[in-house]
């Protein structure tokens, strides 16, 4: 036994009476095992690991229960941790080599030179390809996947007992999650540590856990070898959240048929943007976010765009709205009538307007009728699953899938034919995002709506998509009914990223 | 402690605003009613505040000053914030060259003295109630204008905006529906505080007999009268000079208090 946690309980104090965010929960990790801690976001798994690291701050929260390590607790030394975050976890004005020599200037009180040395070392380890660059590189300059290489080079320094990953690869593209699971696994079995592992996806449990704790508001609600979690849940929320990730061969076939009207198309797409050059150099740079994209969509059917982030999607989606003139190409849509669904729900609806006034914007927009008004709303938020009662409530006082739900709502109104979703789904919770994949499959239905659904997740695109377009730089590399794409990929970069799918 | 103290401004200016709108009920005597007799009596239960060298009543003077000194305040940056707000946000959301004329222009306007430009303008327009809250609104809108252009850069890329252009939203719509709602926070904050600055402003101005003409009273000019008899009777310099004091710490407290409720992360 190398950790345990009896009882441990966590309020935060806040003005209107203390919050409790962990509310007694025991466990232990073992020595060399992976102990995976699955939970929705605010169900108390960083806060728990925080405490372990004894990172809370005492002014504002309030640790109870007991925390007994085998080792002498060191942040740093014995015990350390990797974020979810890579670039804010580096400062940003001091090259990257030197942040992670301080921890062995600090704790073993090495020559600049040994560190240096040491560190380099480290860099190796960590699969870093050119580590004298890196070494003397600042955070932004290197890619998201590297500077996760180097929160671990720093995090492995000293050899720890325990390694701590808060879902150290959620902000990171599929094909580099992958490699760097690998590597935390690999750096687990050379240096002998355990690891604990938060994070939100079965997926990833899966894969490496040899424990599995499933957190709930605060409370373990289920706990055991992941073998026996996995087939056999005892309990309804761990069933539920086993149930909600969604699979490759999950497929939800669509109505629409190939041969219906085409509502939607794209011909020859190309928009660069331009960077300027700072003050003395005149000419600036440019950079083609997408090029030469043609797509056709018939009515009732959902096009799936994939790709990896940066590849031009969300440039592509705007395009397809006209938020965006295209340099070069056209969109050709006979009804004009296509409207978006952005990624993320809190940002997307005005914070100081009612849910009833939001839902209906498009509708006062086109000078409707109060009468008009008050009937559609009542169809739609019927329609979209929400509550007609809460039509005075402001955006905030709503979950996420009820935003991402309103969001929905407010881009039906207007009786649209075509709806782009980019990565509506992104930002929920995997049983939230069930449920309103759901609910688009059902609206798809009823209302004869054609999708252009954008999205990273391979498996979310094969649960919603008719048709596959997988874009690399900007380009559509391959377009392709589901069932071809998914059991005979053609293109090199479809192959790698079906294999990255854990 | 802090809403505590944005409390007592909020009862100061309440109780300010009573007086001024009450003024004629409250007061005893005319303001303007000349009674050489009676000139310069201290405070007493006749007199509140005493009289003045033409045995006025300054009780009376100074609640119908208030009247003056709150219309002031407010008109006039009630004045500079429709200006400010307007520019602002076609600046912050046009952008461009349009943003760069009307950001040039707040600058220029910025680099005069503002009380020396009143000055000069006054001097040729003359002095009156009117001209006074015009001529501060016109020369104390800048401040606003950057405000709400600093807010606007950075809400008009929020995705309800987007949203609200996709659904066919006029940039009139975007403007007056989505960003000024909210991004009007700091400007509330300037605006407080910018009456605080406007009601001293009256005063000086009256102060050196540019302002509100007599026998009209005004703290200002009250001041300037008290200066003339400050030997015998200290009390007609002693009321305005605290009355503007109070004011202008009224609501600056509000101020601040508004700032702090806006800006969570000072909390």
């Amino acid at each position: 036994m190398l950790l345990k946690v009896k009882n441990l309980t966590i309020n935060f104090k806040n003005d209107d009476g203390p919050v409790k965010a962990v509310k007694g929960i025991d466990f232990e990790i073992n020595e060399n095992e992976v102990l995976g801690l699955v939970g929705e976001s605010g169900s108390g798994k960083t806060v728990t690991a925080l405490s372990i690291m004894d990172l809370l701050e005492k002014k504002t929260c309030c640790v109870e229960g007991e925390i007994n390590t085998s080792f002498n607790r060191v942040r740093g030394k014995n015990i350390t941790m990797v974020f979810q975050e890579p670039f804010t976890s580096l400062n940003p004005v001091l090259r990257v080599g030197e942040q992670v020599d301080e921890v062995m200037l600090t704790h073993e009180k090495a020559s600049a030179k040994e560190a240096r040395s040491h560190t380099l070392e480290l860099f190796r380890k960590v699969m870093i390809k050119e580590p004298e660059r890196v070494y003397d590189s600042y955070p932004h300059a290197l890619s998201g996947g590297q500077r996760q290489r180097v929160m671990l080079a720093m995090a492995i320094s000293l050899r720890p007992k325990l390694l701590i990953a808060d879902e150290p690869t959620t902000a990171l593209d599929v094909t580099i999650q992958k490699e760097i699971l690998e590597l935390i696994m690999r750096l687990k079995e050379e240096l002998g540590m355990a690891v604990f592992f938060i994070t939100h996806d079965f997926d990833i449990i899966k894969k490496i856990a040899d424990r599995v704790l499933v957190m709930k508001n605060g409370r373990i609600v289920e706990s055991g070898l992941r073998k026996s979690v996995l087939s056999d849940p005892k309990n309804e929320y761990t069933k539920k959240l086993i149930d909600a990730v969604p699979s490759i061969g999950g497929a939800f076939p669509g109505k629409g048929k190939k041969t219906g009207e085409v509502v939607l198309e794209a011909k020859d797409l190309t928009k660069s943007f331009y960077l300027e050059k700072g003050f003395f150099r005149k000419h600036s740079s440019r950079i083609s976010a997408v090029s030469e994209v043609s797509l056709k969509i018939h009515e009732g059917r959902t096009l799936g765009v994939v790709g990896e982030s940066g590849c031009g999607k969300t440039t592509l989606a705007r395009l397809l709205v006209g938020l965006l003139k295209a340099d070069k190409g056209e969109v050709r849509c006979p009804e004009k009538n296509i409207q978006i669904v952005f990624q993320d729900p809190a940002s997307s609806l005005d914070p100081r307007m009612r849910m009833g006034d939001i839902v209906l914007e498009g509708l006062t927009i086109r000078g409707a009728k109060r009468r008009e008004k008050e009937l559609v709303l009542r169809e739609i938020l019927f329609n979209a699953r929400l509550n007609y009662k809460d039509r005075m409530k402001l955006p905030h006082e709503f979950s996420g899938g009820e935003r991402q739900r309103i969001a929905i709502a407010r881009s039906l109104a207007v009786k649209p034919r075509v709806l782009i979703l980019d990565e509506p789904v992104s930002s929920l919770d995997v049983i939230i995002q069930k449920e309103v994949l759901g609910l688009l499959k059902d609206l798809q239905k009823e209302l004869f709506l054609t999708y252009v659904f954008i999205s990273h997740d391979l498996r979310v695109i094969e649960y919603m998509s008719d048709d596959v377009a997988v874009i690399e730089n900007g380009r559509i590399v391959e377009l392709a009914s589901r069932e071809k794409l998914y059991e005979s990929p053609q293109h090199a970069y479809t192959k790698k990223l079906l294999r990255s799918v854990l | 402690m802090k809403n505590k103290l944005m409390l007592t401004g909020v009862i100061i200016i309440i109780l300010l605003i009573l007086a001024a709108v009450f003024a004629p009920k409250i007061a005893k005597y005319d303001p303007t009613y000349i009674n050489i007799k009676e000139a310069l009596l201290p405070p007493s239960e006749e007199h509140l505040m005493g009289t003045d060298m033409l045995g006025r009543d300054l009780f009376s003077r100074m609640l119908f000053g208030s009247r003056i000194a709150l219309t002031i305040g407010i008109v006039a940056v009630g004045l500079a914030a429709v200006i400010g707000v307007a520019l602002g946000s076609i600046a912050g959301y046009f952008g461009g060259k349009i943003d760069s004329v009307i950001m040039r222009f707040a600058d220029i306007m910025l680099c005069f003295p503002a009380f020396f430009l009143i000055l000069a303008v006054i001097a040729v327009v003359g002095p009156s109630i009117f001209n006074i809250m015009i001529i501060i609104g016109l020369t104390s809108w800048m401040g606003m204008a950057r405000l709400i252009r600093a807010e606007i850069l950075t809400l008009k890329t929020r995705d309800y905006v987007l949203c609200s252009r996709v659904l066919g939203a006029s940039n009139f719509f975007i403007i007056t529906k989505h960003l000024i709602p909210n991004g009007i926070g700091p400007v509330l904050v300037s605006f407080v505080f910018g009456v605080a600055g406007a009601i001293l402003m009256e005063a000086g101005l009256s102060f050196l007999g540019l302002g509100v003409q007599p026998p009209d009273p005004s703290w200002g000019n009250i001041l300037m009268e008290g200066k003339a008899v400050l030997g015998v009777g200290w009390w007609v310099i002693l009321f305005p000079g605290l009355a503007i004091l109070i004011t202008v710490l009224a609501f600056n407290l509000l101020g601040e208090g508004l700032r702090d409720a806006l800006n969570p992360r000072i909390k």
